[in-house]
């Protein structure tokens, strides 16, 4: 797939082609600084809902180990039909990775699923890393702890949305403030130039992820979408007189009216977002129009689109007074309770093309050294399989892409497919993490220019964990 | 912030007093007692005193209650339930003929494959034109507990419309039952991955598909945290169950399949996707099953395991305020009371209720959904004449737009011919919400849903709808009305479908204040606040009735003062 036009691109950002052509991991960041708020910079999350089977994603690929996880899962391996030479599950035909640290793994080797190939591409050029076994955990948990119900456990591991919840703010569904929206507030608090608008913005619906105490997640449209308010851009709603261009501009104020006098509270709630969604997405949709359109191509997928109206969102950066925002994207369709070797594959592709394009924009745009984009997930899934799908885990795999990190390395621990191994909780294969979500979103935080007595605040765990164990940027 | 808040749980208090006051005063307690089912009172229309508080007296209470059961009010609706009681019509419509979907699917497509892509419009089409609108609406709310979702179908429309008719049989129904015709439902086990579920293997270490013991526990019956029967967690918020209960049940989702001779596809009946599913003993796990602290013993055949099953989960006292407190967030309360939710779990309990004019719904088997629905519909909450600030419900996106069908009787619908309702879910430019179609099983949004800097949020209502009601879809719901409101009727010839009848408004139009005062009977109940009054009287009154075209410039009124109505605060939360 054609993604991007070079020439067209040459000319319209040599900044970003420099970076580009040097293949970009070795931008180094200076350490954190409190409250450091220079250039631009984004964390983009990708949400995959349902629950990501990491053992279906980062494969084995010696003889043994990949042995072994067929053993684990006879009915996926066979549903892939991983014996014949066209199989993406066949060992010959996953994407081999070359981790810079791959000798702490003894001997075992990994790979990516063909349909991760742009991933595979970015891993082997280093502006890729992979997260290990990392999920939601209150404390280090061994599988004798967790038998014996003497360790502090998060609530409700193997329920999706509220390990939905817990990923992205640490708690149970009903949980108020996400981390993404409080590294917004961080922000906002040290910055009194931004424009709090666009602090937090999501490509999709307004889950907890960007909620913070001052932050609203501001809704940007799929790219491609046209956002416009038809009673005034359709003239024919109320006709061409003069009378009706009065009418219409008196609608439109009623339409944009957030304050009211309502004593319920839901009515003033409605009332408020209607009027300020209103007046913002018109006003935001406007300034779309006026911008340059990206020259990247963004496949037409859900996540296609959300990734591309964060690109168009980013290339109005300065017309928007913003230089440090965080960007919430969403896709489901992880659940694979069956069918895996139908679904995942699909939903492989879709994500790596859409963030492939997401690349190319960036380097477009000439932002792939200030953005981080990484996926997080419900949960991890069950190694043993239930026929020709899996069931709900705990601990999974996880990406963090961009041109300013040490890419090229497996983070934290990919543990073997041996159910004696201490890191499963019983015979399904269900991991118990050995990376916390707090490890690494923090790590995350630190690079958005977040100083360590802010990121306590927002990780009460945090000096449970090795602090430093995640130095990806 | 503190004493703001203070100050205004103090205004809610104060203003239950008032209520309690305004109720005591009225007589509403004469026939039965304000905190529980009458006692003595005959089965049928016994005469009283004084009216019961559940008697309509006025067209907005009239409105108000239609808004709140049904899909609201028509002028001759509005006029002639005056003076009737709320019991009646809930009786009467529970009495109508069901609307079924299956067989229009059927008529529709020709064979299961044709319905590929249009199978989520057909439930559409019964929604919009179905005349037993209670049911109607207690589908589209059981549709929201017990989710299936057509996106994971394509071209399973057979079996899609045999779960809505599902809904349709025991909307009025029992829990248990309900809760067996779904288990055994070909699109419920599809969709949540049981069909053809086999039993573990201890060979190649192959584990039962978990997906259904999960879901039918923390969605469909009793939840994650033990609850009080008025819908609060217990102390300590102790949860229902854990990963070893769910591999014991697990075990119990196994072995379905279509009906036929054997578990297999080619063995399969014709129409077996709608048609209750079979279970097959050899591939039913024959290992003992524990969960919820029962222990179904090994070698237990199948159909027994999941009869004993499926009793062991209903009878769970999590269920009544579980489902009750639900039920009741889509008819009449986003954030109901701990009170009103145990008034209705107790009579999902006792499986009857008697209504404050003497009429009695349900047969006295617990889970009696008739019983329940009663409850909700004529609890003392939602018939006082106080609106709190934390009461009322935020409607749902498909209810409001089925009200402006049914009130303005839009005709000529047929939802094949509008490329609109292929997915009106889509929150940039439709309603964020399409009936049997929510993103996964956790439906459209959670019940729990507290809204990010919302005020109620703020206060600790739950809000559910504003999952989907917020600042990214404000615009895509105006743009949706607004098209089917102007579109049809002023270019019929390119728009023939949804042809809305607007003569009485379109009468009206000279004098904007009864337009809008009759609008806001009809379609808020007579509550649109002063400033949305004047201001809509304001923009419609700029709109000039002097032209040659007079017929035009009074359907423009008309129009806009529907939208503006349709937009309003009042209008998106029923009271």
């Amino acid at each position: 797939m054609v993604y991007y036009n070079r020439r067209q691109f040459m000319s319209r950002s040599t900044l970003g082609f420099a970076g580009a052509a040097i293949g970009l991991s070795a931008l180094t960041q200076g350490s954190a600084q409190a409250a450091s708020l220079g250039g631009y910079k984004a964390l983009v999350a990708i949400m995959l809902k349902g629950g990501m089977d990491q053992s279906d994603t980062i494969l084995p690929v010696d003889t043994a180990s990949y042995d072994a996880l067929k053993k684990m899962r006879p009915g996926i391996f066979n549903a892939y039909d991983a014996a014949s030479d066209t199989s993406s599950r066949n060992r010959e035909n996953i994407l081999e990775i070359n981790p810079t640290n791959s000798a702490q793994f003894m001997g075992r080797r990994f790979g990516l699923p063909r349909e991760l190939s742009h991933i595979h591409g970015m891993f082997e050029a280093g502006d890729a890393a992979i997260i290990g076994n990392v999920g939601p955990l209150l404390e280090p948990v061994t599988r004798a702890e967790f038998k014996a119900g003497v360790a502090e456990l998060p609530k409700r591991i193997f329920s999706h949305n509220d390990q939905q919840s817990t990923w992205m703010a640490l708690g149970t569904e009903g949980t108020r403030k996400g981390w993404g929206g409080q590294f917004a507030d961080a922000v906002l608090a040290a910055d009194a130039t931004a424009n709090p608008l666009y602090a937090a913005i999501t490509a999709t619906s307004p889950d907890v992820f960007l909620a913070g105490e001052n932050t609203r997640a501001f809704r940007v449209p799929q790219i491609g979408k046209q956002v416009a308010l038809d009673t005034e851009k359709k003239r024919i709603y109320l006709g061409r007189g003069d009378d009706s261009d009065a009418a219409r501009a008196k609608l439109g104020a009623y339409l944009r009216k957030s304050e009211s006098t309502h004593r319920n509270l839901f009515r003033r709630d409605v009332t408020t977002m209607a009027g300020r969604g209103i007046t913002n997405q018109v006003a935001f949709s406007e300034r779309l129009e006026m911008a340059l359109p990206l020259m990247t191509t963004f496949p037409n997928t859900s996540i296609g689109r959300q990734l591309g109206g964060v690109a168009q969102t980013m290339s109005l950066r300065t017309e928007l007074g913003i230089s440090r925002q965080v960007f919430y994207t969403a896709t489901g369709g992880y659940d694979t309770h069956d069918s895996q070797a139908v679904d995942i594959p699909v939903k492989h592709s879709e994500l790596d093309e859409a963030v492939a394009a997401f690349q190319s924009a960036m380097i477009e745009l000439g932002l792939w050294n200030d953005v981080l984009l990484f996926t997080m997930s419900d949960f991890g899934r069950s190694m043993v399989d239930n026929g020709d799908g899996c069931d709900h885990g705990w601990g999974g795999h996880h990406f963090v892409m961009g041109g300013s990190i040490r890419g090229q390395q497996i983070y934290g621990d990919i543990p073997e497919a041996d159910l004696s191994h201490p890191q499963y909780t019983g015979a399904r294969g269900r991991l118990i993490p050995t990376t916390s979500v707090e490890q690494h979103a923090a790590a995350l935080g630190r690079w958005y220019g977040l100083d360590r007595g802010e990121l306590d605040r927002i990780f009460p765990n945090l000096n449970r964990f090795d602090r430093a164990a995640l130095n990806f940027v | 912030m503190i004493s703001n808040f203070k100050a205004k749980a103090y205004r809610t208090a104060l203003s239950s007093l008032l209520a309690a006051c305004v109720l005591a005063a009225c007589g509403g307690g004469s026939s039965s007692s304000p905190s529980g089912p009458s006692v003595g009172a005959g089965p049928t229309n016994q005469p009283v005193a004084a009216k019961p508080y559940t008697n309509l007296e006025t067209p907005e209470e009239v409105s108000r209650f239609l808004i709140q059961a049904g899909f609201g009010g028509t002028e001759d609706e509005i006029t002639s339930l005056v003076g009737t009681d709320a019991a009646d019509w809930i009786a009467a419509q529970m009495g109508l003929p069901a609307t079924l979907t299956l067989p229009k699917m059927q008529a529709e497509y020709p064979t299961r494959l044709d319905t590929d892509g249009h199978h989520s419009r057909m439930l559409w089409q019964t929604m919009l034109t179905a005349d037993d609108e209670l049911r109607q609406r207690m589908i589209f709310a059981l549709s929201q507990i017990f989710v299936i979702s057509t996106d994971a179908f394509f071209d399973q429309g057979y079996s899609t419309a045999h779960y809505s008719d599902i809904l349709v049989d025991q909307a009025f129904g029992n829990y248990r039952d309900l809760l067996e015709d779904v288990t055994y439902s070909p699109a419920m086990a599809k969709y949540l991955t049981y069909f053809r579920n086999r039993k573990g293997d201890p060979e190649t270490g192959r584990m039962p598909d978990e997906n259904y013991a999960r879901e039918i526990l923390q969605l469909f019956s009793i939840g994650l945290v033990e609850l009080e029967m008025d819908g609060t967690p217990k102390a300590g918020s102790p949860e229902t169950y854990d990963n070893d209960d769910i591999i014991g049940l697990a075990r119990v989702f196994t072995g379905m399949s279509g009906a036929g001779a054997s578990f297999r596809w080619s063995d399969q009946v014709e129409g077996f996707q709608h048609q209750p599913l079979q279970v097959f003993d050899n591939v039913h796990s024959s290992l003992e099953k524990s969960f919820l602290g029962t222990t179904i013993p090994e070698n237990t055949g199948g159909t027994e395991t999941l009869t004993r099953a499926l009793d062991t989960i209903s009878t769970h006292p999590n269920v009544a305020p579980f489902i009750s407190r639900q039920l009741i967030q889509r008819f009449t309360a986003s954030s109901p009371s701990p009170d009103y939710v145990q008034r209705v779990a107790e009579v999902f309990e006792a499986g009857r209720y008697q209504a404050p004019n003497g009429r009695s719904f349900g047969a006295g088997r617990r889970g009696d959904l008739q019983a329940v629905l009663a409850a909700i519909l004529l609890d003392e909450s939602v018939h006082d004449d106080s609106q709190n600030a934390n009461e009322g419900k935020l409607r749902e996106p498909v209810v409001k737009f089925i009200q402006y069908v049914k009130a303005f009787n839009v005709t000529n619908i047929n939802v094949w011919d509008e490329w609109r309702f292929y997915d009106t879910g889509d929150s940039n430019s439709a309603l964020s919400q399409h009936p049997f179609k929510s993103p996964s099983v956790f439906n459209f949004y959670r019940p729990g849903y507290l809204a990010p800097g919302s005020e109620s949020g703020e206060a600790g209502l739950s809000a559910p709808e504003l999952q989907i009601i917020h600042e990214g879809s404000a615009l895509g719901y105006i743009n949706f009305i607004a098209h089917y409101i102007m579109r049809p009727a002023d270019d019929p010839e390119a728009f023939p479908g949804f042809q809305p009848d607007f003569s009485l408004e379109i009468r009206l139009a000279h004098d904007v204040e009864a337009l809008v005062n009759h609008l806001d009977v009809k379609l808020t109940a007579g509550q649109l606040s002063k400033d949305t009054k004047s201001d809509i009287i304001d923009v419609v009154s700029t709109l000039n009735i002097d032209g040659e075209d007079e017929d035009v410039e009074r359907r423009k009124r008309a129009q806009t003062a529907i939208l503006m109505i349709m937009a309003s605060g009042a209008y998106a939360v029923q009271n």
